[in-house]
């Protein structure tokens, strides 16, 4: 015959009541740990998801195919100086299995005007498809269609930085006419905000116009149909790999390159670029947990600290119990659950302070701080295994004590 | 006659090797018997104590209760001896302080797995058959030291054990109170049939018992009736 559980509890609660302010004061160090350890990971969840979104402002599963370099007079220009890939380079990529879509792009920096302002920018002709590859959205009108992309018309996307820079605030700059090295535009589409991408570069300081119209009216070209450079998209992520060898042949084979010649273009995985950021971001949060998770320690040390002290105050109780008839177990239970009850009440109110900061911290620095189900989960596994292994060796010092001893302690 | 509910056979114990603190001492004590045990501190009437109450082991010797060989006992089996045979009464009561009478008189029955239906009425009707009616809820140090042994008794009464041993139990009290508490301890005897051992040092405490047992250096050197060992 043995204690009930129940009555096991009731005395393991009824005796924390007794000291109160010490419980709670012992409580607070799991209570800032698992808080830590929550708000932490919270955080570290929200600059991962932030990345996630610049990464997709990018667009997912991105290439970049950039045509060769020429050499001329010793001097070697860049990569797209050589006007080794053309239009229709691209719409034979374009065909391949696993493409979503391809946008060739020429671009170059012009002047701008409206009225008395005037900026300098990046003008980008390419056609319909960039926006949905890079997954722009509109604030304002839309993108121009392809009947505007073949007919070369004079018709402009501008993004919000040009729009500031051109047009007085609050104005909508869709329907005006602007003026790029001086030859008239329509604006058709005002881009929302993009922010700036993974390199830094202003995302939002740009005009997009269509591919035939940047080439025969903006900037000319000595090869008609010539391309700097290509966005291909891949359908899938898992396709990437195969799909940069089967581009990679294709072109060869379009550009009649022998098997010695060396490739007159370049592709760029854009989405490895991203992967390598993403992973930075994954081990800032594993650092801001792993320090969490030593205030957490030391919160435990806390309570094996306070339950040694309470073993060593209540020896003459536990002789008691002893002499009555208690048996070594329910002693150390008695002890055990006290330990749980301190870590794991603090883990309650721990996961909602720290919940609560995440979201105050999410609204004060504008991070889309996440409290997950793992975290949480993760928290009070954590808390209730630091009160059995911290409260299992005052527990047994507790059980183990000779009844005549205790009895005898002052 | 009966069988002895306890019988000490030649039992030893020493705390170091060369001080002995039970010489080759033996015992019978039969049901119903309220022995005083008696002599100079050092004399091993205490240990003898603890041993009797299964709080502590003999070295050598043997030792049955209630014809229970209590010398290869597993703890868990000592402390349900503990639990239903013995009921204990110690100089410094030793209630915990922070519990009201009724959870101090419930401790025994809590511990052996009684339900709160059982043990909460029967400890009510303990406390007040000590004389306690209406102070449940008072707390140790709420209560004068003679309430607290009542208290006390009580509590060793909860599971209805056998046997009740007394360690001085009148040592803290005044002389009133200790006249109180040695009247509730020989009618546990006279009218509730309880086998009692007490330890004292006071020959009119020791007077209450029928058979005295002196102790010196650890060894029996009397036992017989209470009179004529005072007289001594």
């Amino acid at each position: 015959m043995s204690m009930k559980s129940g009555a096991i509890l009731t005395e393991a609660l009824i005796s924390m009541r007794s000291t109160g302010m010490r419980s709670f004061l012992t409580m607070l160090g799991i209570i800032i740990g698992v808080g830590a350890v929550v708000l932490m990971l919270a955080i570290g969840r929200g600059v991962e998801l932030s990345v996630q979104q610049s990464i997709s402002s990018q667009g997912a599963n991105l290439f970049i195919v950039l045509s060769g370099s020429t050499t001329s007079g010793g001097l070697r220009g860049g990569f797209g100086s050589a006007p080794t890939l053309t239009l229709d380079d691209a719409r034979e990529l374009a065909e391949l299995p696993g493409v979503a879509a391809v946008a060739p792009i020429n671009n170059g920096v012009a002047q701008t005007v409206n009225e008395g302002q005037n900026w300098s920018t990046q003008i980008t002709g390419t056609t319909p498809d960039y926006f949905r590859i890079r997954n722009w959205k509109f604030a304002s009108g839309e993108p121009f269609d392809d009947v505007a992309e073949r007919s070369a018309a004079p018709v402009a996307v501008i993004g919000a930085t040009v729009a500031t820079n051109l047009f007085p605030e609050g104005e909508d700059p869709v329907g005006k006419t602007i003026r790029i090295r001086n030859i008239p535009f329509m604006i058709v589409g005002l881009l929302a905000n993009q922010g700036q991408s993974l390199q830094g570069q202003d995302q939002d300081d740009v005009i997009i116009v269509p591919f035939q119209t940047a080439q025969r009216r903006l900037f000319g070209s000595a090869f008609p149909g010539s391309v700097r450079t290509m966005f291909v998209q891949a359908a899938t992520a898992d396709v990437m790999k195969s799909l940069e060898q089967q581009m990679r042949e294709v072109l060869r084979d379009r550009h009649r390159l022998s098997e010695e010649a060396d490739d007159d273009f370049s592709i760029r995985d854009l989405t490895a670029i991203a992967e390598s950021v993403a992973s930075a971001t994954r081990a800032i949060s594993l650092l801001l947990g792993s320090i969490a998770a030593i205030s957490l320690l030391v919160g435990g040390i806390g309570i094996m600290n306070i339950m040694l002290v309470t073993v060593t105050e209540r020896t003459r109780e536990i002789g008691v119990r002893k002499a009555v008839g208690t048996r070594e177990r329910d002693i150390m239970l008695q002890f055990l659950i006290e330990a749980v009850i301190l870590s794991l009440g603090g883990g309650l109110i721990g996961v909602l302070i720290g919940g609560g900061l995440s979201i105050l911290v999410g609204q004060a620095f504008e991070l889309p701080t996440e409290v997950s189900v793992f975290s949480v989960t993760l928290a009070f596994t954590v808390a209730a295994a630091i009160g059995v292994f911290f409260g299992f060796y005052p527990a047994r010092q507790a059980a183990r004590l000779q009844p005549i001893e205790a009895l005898r302690y002052q | 006659m009966s069988d002895p509910l306890i019988q000490v056979d030649r039992i030893d114990k020493s705390y170091t090797a060369l001080v002995p603190v039970l010489r080759q001492v033996s015992l019978k004590v039969y049901p119903g018997e309220f022995v005083a045990l008696m002599g100079p501190s050092g004399s091993g009437k205490s240990t003898f104590m603890n041993v009797l109450g299964c709080l502590d082991t003999a070295d050598g010797g043997a030792y049955h209760l209630g014809g229970e060989d209590t010398t290869r006992l597993t703890k868990d089996r000592a402390a349900e001896l503990r639990n239903r045979m013995i009921g204990f009464v110690f100089q410094g009561f030793n209630l915990l302080q922070r519990r009201s009478a009724l959870d101090n008189v419930a401790l025994p029955m809590i511990c052996g797995g009684l339900p709160r239906s059982v043990w909460a009425p029967r400890a009510r009707d303990l406390l007040d058959q000590v004389g306690l009616k209406g102070r449940y809820g008072s707390r140790p140090n709420q209560l004068s030291g003679g309430q607290q042994q009542r208290v006390a008794i009580a509590r060793a009464l909860a599971m209805e054990p056998p046997l009740i041993l007394a360690d001085e139990p009148t040592g803290n009290l005044d002389s009133t109170s200790s006249a109180d508490i040695m009247r509730i301890i020989s009618g546990l005897n006279s009218i509730g049939g309880i086998t009692i051992v007490l330890v004292t040092h006071e020959p009119d405490i020791a007077a209450h018992a029928k058979r005295l047992v002196k102790f010196k250096d650890g060894r029996i050197v009397y036992d017989g009736p209470v009179q004529q060992g005072l007289a001594a």
